[in-house]
């Protein structure tokens, strides 16, 4: 389809506004934040750089005491290098508060690979196979799955691989045609260290990507297609950006030594024949988080994403070794365990960004292959238009649930704990480097985000008894009271009773009370 | 299908700026609208204005400024960060980058 550049532009500014909607369903109506321990993680350092209004260097005595030692190269700095939650720190400035605002630009940067697949298939492809399959991505599960818990930077980070292998194409091709545009392998270098700075999973996985294309390409070229100068000179780029954060970036090298992966299928040959084998231990997620049909479409997307294998095989222009490339590197880095290494179910979470635009192109293969007939133009977009309602019955209806129903009711922070959490962090009363008690937690990730909107360290009730360190003692019957869990009201009350009568109530308001701890 | 309307880019900019707008609004009220437009002010502008100074083809200089400007914008914001005010860190990061943008411009020509 020739389309108007502008009224192109129009377009995707309109998909990823509808992106933008359904990614951002969980904080339209309740702007309570929610999320599993590693979101509050991540918002707690933006959450800290706005409210100080200074970068954090050291970490705060709060954050310290669970990601102290979580950089393994310098303890008690930041553990990620700090482009990413600067960002939402940003947004935060310009949202002028640190809830919603940091939501609202984590939504954003978590969507990002909507637009870069978008650019990539749309320069190599084609502007329907470009808009089917962004389209198909801001519902896909995995990604929302992954987005909802709390892994915002391994979100983000997915993004910019499509970019950087865009850049390094522009580049081959720009050389092998003796016009040399060094400019793609520099801004490819900066992407890189960027991708390195949101998340260094996710920059192994462009790395892998950029070997596998490099190879293909000197298969297919049977010569150089780069100049050792201009090598040289990205390579120094990258090193040198990836130098502001020495401590982050040695971080990463420390990881990388000390840290083994999954054991459980090593040498395990069986498993280079699936896609993803479901892990005898649960890493922690769901078990839907394994299915095709649950996380990419039904089962009979797999022909078309077989076709657009095939065809891409067949034709093997450098922009179709590009996108094999990319396909073969993640297999790969889904494989890693086979040796050992790697955190594959993570890894698996980047399988849509290549998997639907392969089904597209797989149907526009199909379509191709259609004899030409007169009508042969609307039976190709009415074969697409079906295709696209069928996938958005099959995956969207339920994505855009999961969005609009996340974190309901008491899983996220409710107004009581809220009440709470804004009392203590401007409280007077409680120091910053104190030991606090959490009765009457549902979940570790509640105390876990009472503690980071506090500003004050908590244990919970379900792994620690109370003694020790402990000088403040919260008492939550908010949950229970919500779900009238009266036995468990009981029980705590039964608790507070025994343990807290010699103790001094110092905050006393609808269903949460706190205590200065006497032991 | 040939969609082939007649579109000027500036009047194509400013549409695109009233949806994001107009969205902004709607969806996510004033807070969302100062968010988005501030993410647009910060980490796309002042990429671009450097970008624009490349051969390269204007989708390009746009979906990369974006995704460079993250990057680059945030990590000279936080190392001013760690010294003076976040937000000062914040405004002089921004004159910066776009002095850089206007300079470099300046240079080339």
């Amino acid at each position: 389809m020739k389309i108007n550049k502008n009224i192109e532009a129009i377009i995707v500014t309109l998909l990823y506004l509808t992106c933008l909607y359904f990614w951002t369903l969980p904080i339209q109506k309740n702007h309570m934040p929610y999320g599993e321990v590693d979101a509050a993680s991540h918002y707690a350092v933006a959450d800290y750089t706005y409210k100080s209004d200074r970068s954090i260097t050291t970490l705060p005595y709060y954050i310290d005491k669970r990601y102290g030692e979580d950089n393994k190269f310098k303890s008690h700095t930041l553990w990620y290098p700090p482009p990413f939650h600067t960002s939402l720190a940003i947004a935060a400035v310009f949202g002028g508060e640190s809830g919603f605002s940091i939501y609202l630009a984590n939504a954003i940067f978590c969507s990002l690979i909507v637009l870069s697949v978008y650019f990539i298939i749309r320069r190599f492809f084609g502007f329907e196979a470009a808009l089917i399959s962004s389209f198909l991505l801001i519902f896909s599960m995995r990604d929302i799955m992954v987005y909802l818990w709390g892994q915002w930077p391994e979100r983000m980070g997915f993004a910019y691989l499509p970019l950087i292998i865009y850049c390094f194409y522009k580049y081959c091709s720009s050389y092998l045609a003796k016009d040399e545009k060094p400019i793609y392998l520099y801004i490819m270098s900066l992407l890189l260290a960027i991708n390195f700075f949101i998340h260094p999973m996710d920059f192994f996985h462009s790395v892998g990507a950029l070997i596998i294309t490099a190879l293909f390409f000197l298969v297919k070229e049977k010569r150089f297609f780069f100049s050792i100068k201009h090598v040289s000179a990205s390579i120094f780029l990258f090193l040198l950006i990836v130098s502001i954060f020495p401590f982050q970036s040695m971080n990463v090298v420390a990881r990388l030594q000390s840290e083994g992966g999954a054991t459980e299928s090593i040498g395990d040959i069986s498993r280079l024949f699936y896609w993803f084998k479901k892990p005898e231990h649960n890493p922690g997620v769901p078990e839907s988080y394994f299915s095709y049909k649950a996380m990419i479409g039904p089962y009979w997307t797999i022909p078309l994403l077989l076709l657009g294998v095939l065809f891409l095989l067949l034709r093997r222009n450098r922009k179709d070794l590009v996108i094999l490339a990319w396909l073969i590197s993640l297999y790969i880095m889904v494989h890693l365990d086979f040796i050992g290494k790697g955190r594959v179910h993570r890894s698996l979470s980047g399988t849509a960004h290549i998997f639907y635009p392969l089904m597209v192109l797989g149907l526009v293969y199909l379509v191709s292959l259609i004899p030409e007939l007169r009508y042969k133009r609307y039976i190709k977009y009415g074969l697409m238009a079906v295709f696209v309602v069928f996938m958005f019955m099959a995956v969207g209806v339920e994505a855009s649930k999961s969005l609009k129903e996340a974190y309901g009711g008491i899983l996220r922070i409710n107004p009581y704990q809220y009440e709470l959490t804004q009392w203590i962090e401007k409280s007077k009363t409680i120091p910053q480097n104190t030991e606090m008690y959490h009765a009457g937690e549902i979940s570790l990730a509640k105390t876990r985000w009472l503690w980071m909107i506090s500003h004050r360290f908590m244990l919970d009730s379900g792994r620690y008894d109370l003694g020790g360190n402990v000088s403040y003692v919260i008492v939550d019957y908010s949950d229970f009271a919500l779900i009238g869990d009266q036995n468990t009201i009981n029980n705590l009350q039964e608790w507070e009773k025994q343990n807290l009568a010699n103790s001094s109530l110092i905050y006393d308001k609808t269903y949460i009370r706190v205590y200065e701890f006497e032991n | 299908m040939n969609l082939k309307i007649k579109f000027d880019d500036k009047i194509t900019m400013e549409i695109i700026l009233i949806l994001i707008g107009l969205f902004s609004f709607i969806f996510w009220g004033f807070t969302g609208f100062k968010i988005i437009f501030g993410i647009l002010l910060v980490f796309f502008l002042p990429s671009y204005l450097i970008l624009d100074n490349f051969n390269i083809s204007r989708s390009e200089k746009i979906i990369f400024s974006f995704f460079i400007g993250i990057g680059v914008f945030s990590s000279i914001a936080y190392w001013l960060g760690v010294f003076i005010s976040f937000k000062l860190a914040i405004a002089i990061t921004f004159v910066f980058l776009v002095l850089v943008g206007v300079l470099i411009k300046k240079f080339k020509h």
